[in-house]
């Protein structure tokens, strides 16, 4: 190596080029503003589903009857019953009694009276 | 968005022009290319995360503070002493002569740590002193006497070889 001066000798140093990096390995991540979008999206379908569902089932859904009015609490009146009546009874007219005075439903709406219960509160002067 | 994507080529850009000088400053601190490679790789990926090679004011020299930055953190965990890999060519070889990029190879490994810095950062970085300086926290006039010694000590080490292979 011939004797250099300090910039012949700098020219010969830079002569030498850096060995070359491997390739950056860069995974392209979707730009943040994509996600943000992609999850309003979301977000929106689920709510526009959920009301579709609900408007879909208050609908379809099968109207209920009125609730029938509550009869009498007591039994109706079967053979059956009669046949008990009649054996338990000590004679045939008793039972025709207990038959006779079987309670009634009060199937009156509220707030209404039946005209049986405002005449028994009227004073008649006869 | 669009200043994202921008940031994001101008990091690329820079890997393209500094890489390799770089890779060389990174290598020349380890003795190890892979790991060179690593730390280059880390500071990289770490800006492509942030962003934040635009906020510096002279990017070029905070690449090379970041890279010595990693390579030093990256020694204190290893709490291993440094050692030259002999197979890990650090330069391409000029006329293919490989035995003229060993010897420089191992002349600028046989310098002191912190003029082998100066060295490779103003003739391969391409840094002023004054840019040196601001990575290496010097100042200017060390930086200029670290490299005018590391100069003379490679030339010597450099023609002594030469003068063997010549006598060889």
């Amino acid at each position: 190596m011939p004797i250099l001066d300090d910039e012949q000798f700098e020219r010969y140093l830079r002569g030498f080029r850096p060995v070359t990096p491997e390739s950056l390995q860069i995974q392209k991540q979707p730009s943040p503003a994509r996600p943000r979008f992609a999850y309003l999206a979301w977000a929106a379908a689920c709510v526009a589903s959920l009301l579709l569902v609900f408007v879909l089932w208050h609908r379809l859904r099968p109207a209920q009857p009125p609730s029938a009015p509550q009869l009498a609490g007591s039994p109706a009146l079967t053979i059956g019953l009669a046949n008990a009546l009649l054996a338990r009874a000590p004679s045939l007219r008793e039972a025709f009694n207990e038959l006779s005075f079987q309670p009634q439903p009060a199937s009156q709406p509220e707030g209404k009276k039946s005209a049986l219960a405002a005449l028994s509160k009227e004073n008649f002067k006869l | 968005m669009q200043a994202a994507s921008k940031d994001a080529t101008e990091i690329e850009l820079s890997y393209r022009r500094y890489g390799s000088s770089l890779l060389l400053f990174a290598t020349a601190l380890t003795g190890d290319r892979s790991r060179a490679q690593d730390a280059v790789h880390q500071v990289f990926l770490k800006l492509l995360e942030s962003r934040s090679l635009s906020d510096a004011l002279d990017a070029k020299a905070y690449l090379f503070t970041c890279v010595r930055n990693t390579v030093l953190n990256d020694r204190k965990v290893r709490q291993r002493d440094v050692t030259l890999d002999p197979e890990c060519a650090w330069f391409e070889h000029p006329h293919r002569d490989s035995a003229a990029e060993l010897n420089l190879r191992r002349a600028l490994w046989e310098l002191p740590e912190d003029q082998r810095e100066v060295t490779i950062l103003h003739i391969w970085g391409e840094l002023t002193f004054a840019q040196i300086a601001e990575v290496l926290n010097i100042s200017a006039n060390t930086t200029a006497s670290r490299y005018r010694y590391a100069l003379a000590k490679l030339r010597e080490a450099l023609c002594a070889k030469e003068d063997c292979r010549a006598h060889s």
